[in-house]
């Protein structure tokens, strides 16, 4: 039998951190995105509406459709946001374009084991800009990919009905962060609700980030893949999730200053802050200040050469005072 | 002549071990790698700064309630010329044999000099190295407050630029107590207490 380890108050303290801001966060709504056009309404609205009639989110019991049925419906996924829908990258879609079956000439609900993003993405001369064969080949080499216990598809991160590719440089650090690792965490939040409820030593998920000095704020102003997946700038590379023990632990990748996780964390945020302002000047003003950055190459200069010349002015002086004592 | 009472020598001791350490320490996480949190390098860096704090604490506390807070009254009138004749001495007058314009005694023991050095670096550098140094244990308090977002890198950036321009005070400071009548012989007053006057 495992021994139950007395969780110490900080862990306390940053589960509770964690839990009391994923429920908000998982809804990537509350994260504040740009505004989208405000008078836009979908062609297929009225159609849409036949279907969001029973599977909508908000939908309460009636007559012929009891709470029981509500619920099933819950459980298995089959409700859906309206709201984040129409906000949604496939706001634009009738809910028959692929809730329908041409062969059978029947609708189907659930497609998940159907269909890849690949399907529809993969060969789309417009979405040159996502190289979707490369983020197949490396999401197949992912832990997501390889576990396969865990019945991992495109769609846990990128619900159909709800995600909204969103375009870093608008937003601000904090808000890119919380808007990219609540897609991680909502899975992983679960996860570490139940195994911080776990009697029998659990809690594995959050311990594994307990050799993170600064936990409240690294959680909060770093994002998941950040150390998550490979080293890289390119966006193929977001989608190859290591394991946990291959994951980054080396604090000198941002912390130093080449920072290669600092290149990436800022990479589609900072480009447009950098050019307009150049990076220190954003840095002061915004969050992107990184302990152990900022011995630029110059402020090491500069420092080694006041401080040669000190020196250099002591062994003047010291043969000076050498040599009037001679003359005396 | 007894200048330097039993507290003030044990503190200086004190402050000396733990600047030393925090500058080589300091050195090396500024000019290589090593800023991993877990490094020994970092965790000695720490240790110190604490120590540091408790250090500067019993500084203040001693200068409050003895009479050593009137060696850093600095006055403001004549004091250029009064700086100038020092810097004079100690650059010309020094090898032409002048005497030293500064007396010491029970009333002053700093030339003024000193005395701007001393006050810059106790009561502005050596705080700011440890607000900073407290800022980056604690990332993101004090900036927040004052710039109104978490500009750890100012932090940063001062943290290094104060630690930089006490360790070059630090170097001069040694230097010029070798300024004895023998190049060891201020070094001794420290431990003794007994002023022996310079070259």
């Amino acid at each position: 039998m495992n021994p139950v380890y007395p969780l110490p108050a900080r862990k306390y303290v940053i589960i509770l951190f964690l839990l009391s801001s994923f429920p908000s966060l998982h809804c990537q709504d509350s994260v504040n995105l740009p505004e989208q056009e405000n008078e836009w309404i979908s062609d297929f609205y009225e159609e849409n509406e036949q279907c969001f009639r029973c599977h909508e989110t908000g939908i309460t019991p009636s007559e012929g459709f009891p709470e029981d049925t509500i619920d099933y419906l819950r459980r298995h996924g089959m409700l859906i946001d309206r709201e984040a829908f129409y906000k949604s990258n496939h706001r634009s879609f009738a809910c028959d374009q692929c809730h329908f079956d041409d062969e059978t000439d029947i609708r189907i609900l659930a497609r998940e084991g159907e269909f890849t993003c690949l399907n529809c993405h993969g060969f789309d001369p417009a979405n040159d800009q996502y190289p979707f064969a490369q983020i197949a080949e490396e999401y197949g080499s992912s832990v997501h990919a390889t576990n396969r216990s865990i019945g991992f598809s495109c769609w846990k991160c990128h619900n159909p009905h709800s995600y909204r590719s969103v375009n870093d440089t608008n937003l601000d650090l904090t808000e890119a962060v919380v808007y990219h690792n609540a897609i991680c965490l909502d899975c992983h939040s679960k996860r570490i609700r139940d195994s911080s409820n776990s009697r029998n030593g659990g809690n594995k998920e959050f311990q594994n980030h307990d050799w993170l000095p600064n936990q409240t704020i690294h959680l909060s102003m770093v994002k998941c893949i950040e150390c998550h997946t490979p080293v890289d700038n390119g966006i193929a590379l977001t989608h190859l999730v290591l394991p946990g023990e291959q994951s980054e632990m080396r604090c000198v990748e941002c912390h130093s200053q080449e920072p290669r996780l600092l290149a990436i964390l800022n990479n589609f945020h900072a480009k447009g802050q950098r050019s307009k302002k150049g990076f220190y000047n954003s840095a002061l003003s915004g969050e992107l200040s990184i302990l152990g950055t900022a011995g630029t190459d110059n402020l090491n200069t500069i420092s080694i050469v006041i401080f040669l010349l000190t020196l250099f002015g002591i062994v003047i002086h010291i043969y000076f005072r050498i040599r009037v004592k001679r003359m005396k | 002549m007894y200048l330097y009472p039993r507290w003030i020598r044990l503190w200086h001791l004190l402050n000396a071990v733990i600047c030393l350490l925090m500058i080589i320490t300091g050195i090396v996480m500024q000019y290589t790698e090593q800023v991993m949190y877990p490094s020994r390098v970092v965790r000695v860096h720490i240790t110190g700064g604490i120590l540091l704090c408790i250090s500067y604490v019993l500084f203040v506390i001693g200068n409050l309630v003895s009479s050593n807070r009137k060696h850093y009254r600095i006055r403001f009138k004549g004091l250029m010329g009064r700086i100038g004749k020092q810097v004079h001495y100690y650059t010309i007058g020094l090898f032409k044999g002048d005497n030293n314009p500064f007396t010491v005694t029970g009333e002053e023991k700093f030339n003024p000099l000193q005395k701007i050095f001393y006050v810059i670096i106790m009561y502005l550098f050596v705080p700011l190295v440890i607000i900073t140094g407290w800022d980056m244990m604690f990332p993101g308090f004090f900036p927040t407050i004052i710039i109104g977002s978490m500009g750890l890198i100012l932090s940063d950036v001062i943290h290094i630029i104060s630690g930089f321009i006490i360790s070059l005070f630090m170097v001069i400071h040694i230097y010029l107590c070798t300024l004895g009548p023998t190049p060891g012989r201020l070094f001794m007053s420290i431990f003794s207490g007994y002023y022996t006057g310079e070259e």
